[in-house]
This record gives structure tokens, C-alpha cells and sequence, in this order.
């Protein structure tokens, strides 16, 4: 188990595309922990959604396959109405961690962020995660006093 | 005018008729009369903010690392809220009134003990509410870790009329935040005063506005429904009292009794 932050970032889903997608990633872990009210809040996956709701934030302590690329794609290929193997792969690095972009037939669909790299220690995708969110305040915070 | 028990911050720890030492939730219940407490250092597991008094009062959190670090109270862990997606929610969640039904804006207090993950958070330039406390954007009571550097604020808005208290800050231990309204006193014109480990900070306010309404947001560690502007650190106790409000003996006498009481 590894407890990380992910994002998942649209680019092209629909808006009805984008729901079921972000709903299957709501989803993540839900299997591993049966009784949540028996396990530590943190290790439950969350998450938050920005003011446009195009990126979500999870974090959680989750099988270190459960945010792999294969299983993300798996998600994506029908949501979008594409063959599993119609579904492209690139690796990309950011500032904040790894990126990976998923298209079918030269169209770009998502990005994946992981947080702190491949295999971060919770502090490493802790702070990449609360870096991003420092540098991107106007896509995620209110106007005060709303 | 009904004063509320002091005690010699000496004479704890405060036994209870069987012998043994209250806890801290017990003194801050049955010796100052808190009318709702949020005891956080009891959360082992699960996502319920238990309501020391009322269970009805329940409340809601979303991701809290739990029992993550040594509480102000001899004995107790405390949780930590991340500052990315965290929250508290004390407002109408599973299925409780929260805080909406019991709070008053005129008069009443709050006291918190809070602590930040490390020193940089005080010069990260990201508000962190510890409070979230709103009716309208006219009408809230927010305390705040500011944007300005090293900086905590109380925010009592009523009727539109804004009034702030800073409160410099650098500490990375536990420290305790008290807050006090009271539109009735100084013959209408009302006192607000803000305390920082018992002792108050700067001159009190006066010149308050009328408030109006109950609570559609209540947060602690967070704004609550949302995660916006979310503490990154820890948080133990939030005590409430209303209809009448804390002396500021009464907080400094609260903030001293938690290196005496017994663990939660």
C-alpha cells in the first residue's frame, strides 16, 4: 500500500464523459477498505475538485497498482468509446511529479499526475501536491467571503 | 450577570466524585460550561467528529490523518489536517443539526487548540481556516491562519460590519485561540476580544453589528462543505459557549488546565 496524491486532469472528455470517468476514480480503494468506519480517515481515498471542476485532487493509502496506467486506461477506453488497444500511452515529468497523457487517434483525452514522482514518500507527494496548489490558488480557492 | 466557575489553574487536575482525574473534554464541559465541544483527539478511526456533549451535534471530516501526533494533553494524539483537501464539517452532516441550531451570534465564545504542521506555514501566504463560521458573506465568524506572514486572524463579521483582530504568530507548539462576542455589553455598542494561550491580545472591539440568522457553513480544520482554505497542522479541542461568554480568566484557567488534566 502507498498513500499519494494523484490528479486527473481533462482535456477533451465531455462534460458527461468527464463525471463517469471521475466517478470510476471516486471509486479507487473502496474495495480494500469494506468497513471505513474501522480504518483511519486518511488512508480513505478523497478527494477535491477545482473551481472548474477540469482537475481532481484524490488522496489515500491505496494498492500500488490502483492508480497504474494499464487499470486507468481500462477505465478511460469505453467511457470514450474507443478499443482498449485504440488507447496511447506517453510518460511526461512536470514539476510536481510525473505525468501521463492518454489519447486515442491523435487526440489527447487526460492527464494523469502523480505527485512526487513513481514512488514518493507520503511527505515528497504531500509537498508536490500542496506546491501545486500554491501556484495554482486561482483555480481552486473561492473568493473570500463568498 | 452569572459568572462562570475560575479555577486556580493550580488546583488541577480536577478530580471527579469517583476519584479519578477529569479529562479534559470533562473540564471543559463541567467546570466552564462549554454548550458544544468537538473532541478530536478521541477520533480513532472512521469520519465522525464526535460531539462531546450532544451526539446530535455530529459532525463530519474528510481525510484527517488520525491520532497523528501528541496532543496538548498529556496522553492524547491529535489529528492532522493536510492543507490540500482536508475538512471539518459541524454544519448539518450525517444527518445531525451540527452547530445550526445552538449557535448564537451575540453572545457567545470559542476556544481552540491548534498547532501548525512546522514554522514555513506561518510564511506560505495561504489562509488556513481553523474556524469557519457563516450565515452570508455579511455574517460569519472566521479564525484564520491570514496570508500575511506570521499572522492569525479573528474575522467577526455582522451586518456587513467587519471587524479584525491580528494576532502575531510564529509558534509551532500547541497554542490555544479564544474568542469572545457579545453585542449586549458596553451598553449595545458590544465587546469582542480575542485571547491567545489565556492572555488576551490587543484591546477589545467595540461598535459590533447586529447579527442576523443561523449558520449555513460551519467548519473546523476547513471550511467544511468544501475543502477551501484548509488548515495544514493539527487540531484537539473546539469548545463553544453561548448565550453567555468565557471571562478571560476563564481561558487563561481553560488553556492552563490542559497540562494537568487527564487524557481523553
Amino acid at each position: 500500500m502507498i498513500r499519494q496524491y494523484h490528479a486527473a486532469i481533462n482535456v477533451s472528455m465531455t462534460s458527461e464523459q468527464w463525471d463517469e470517468f471521475v466517478g470510476r476514480l471516486e471509486a479507487i480503494g473502496s474495495d480494500d477498505y469494506p468497513e471505513p468506519e474501522e480504518v483511519n480517515a486518511a488512508w480513505l481515498n478523497h478527494w477535491r475538485h477545482s473551481l472548474d471542476d477540469q482537475v481532481v485532487i484524490f488522496e489515500g493509502r491505496f494498492n500500488e497498482n490502483a492508480w497504474a496506467a494499464g487499470r486507468i486506461a481500462a477505465m478511460l477506453f469505453r467511457i470514450i468509446d474507443v478499443r482498449l488497444q485504440d488507447i496511447e500511452i506517453e510518460e511526461g515529468e512536470t514539476e510536481y511529479g510525473s505525468v501521463i497523457t492518454y489519447s486515442a487517434f491523435g487526440v489527447d483525452y487526460l492527464n494523469m499526475l502523480s505527485y512526487g514522482g513513481d514512488d514518493p514518500t507520503y511527505e515528497e507527494s504531500h509537498a508536490a501536491a500542496l506546491q501545486y496548489l500554491f501556484d495554482n490558488l486561482g483555480d481552486w480557492e473561492e473568493e473570500l467571503f463568498l | 450577570m452569572i459568572l462562570s466557575p475560575i479555577r486556580n489553574p493550580i488546583q488541577n487536575p480536577i478530580p471527579t466524585e469517583g476519584g479519578a482525574v477529569a479529562t479534559y473534554a470533562e473540564v471543559l464541559r463541567d467546570t466552564y460550561g462549554a454548550s458544544a465541544l468537538y473532541n478530536l483527539v478521541d477520533i480513532t478511526s472512521g469520519t465522525v467528529i464526535h460531539a462531546f456533549i450532544n451526539s446530535a451535534r455530529d459532525g463530519a471530516l474528510v481525510g484527517w490523518d488520525l491520532q497523528n501526533t501528541a496532543g496538548p494533553v498529556t496522553g492524547t494524539l491529535a489529528p492532522y489536517s493536510d492543507g490540500v483537501i482536508d475538512r471539518g464539517n459541524i454544519y448539518t452532516s450525517n444527518g445531525s443539526t451540527g452547530l445550526a441550531d445552538i449557535f448564537n451570534g451575540t453572545t457567545g465564545s470559542v476556544f481552540q487548540f491548534l498547532k501548525v504542521k512546522d514554522a514555513p506555514i506561518w510564511e506560505n501566504g495561504v489562509i488556513g481556516y481553523s474556524l469557519y463560521i457563516r450565515v452570508n458573506s455579511g455574517t460569519f465568524i472566521f479564525l484564520q491562519k491570514d496570508d500575511t506572514n506570521n499572522q492569525f486572524i479573528a474575522i467577526y463579521r455582522a451586518a456587513g460590519n467587519n471587524k479584525e483582530m491580528q494576532i502575531s504568530m510564529s509558534d509551532t507548539g500547541w497554542f490555544s485561540i479564544g474568542l469572545s462576542w457579545d453585542k449586549t455589553a458596553a451598553g449595545g455598542s458590544g465587546e469582542l476580544k480575542v485571547f491567545k494561550n489565556g492572555i488576551q491580545s490587543g484591546s477589545t472591539v467595540g461598535a459590533l453589528g447586529v447579527w442576523s440568522g443561523s449558520p449555513t457553513r460551519a467548519g473546523l480544520l476547513g471550511r467544511g462543505d468544501v475543502a477551501s482554505f484548509p488548515w495544514n497542522g493539527y487540531g484537539a479541542y473546539s469548545a463553544f459557549k453561548f448565550g453567555s461568554v468565557w471571562s478571560p480568566a476563564d481561558f487563561l484557567a481553560m488553556h492552563n488546565a490542559a497540562a494537568t488534566a487527564g487524557p481523553d
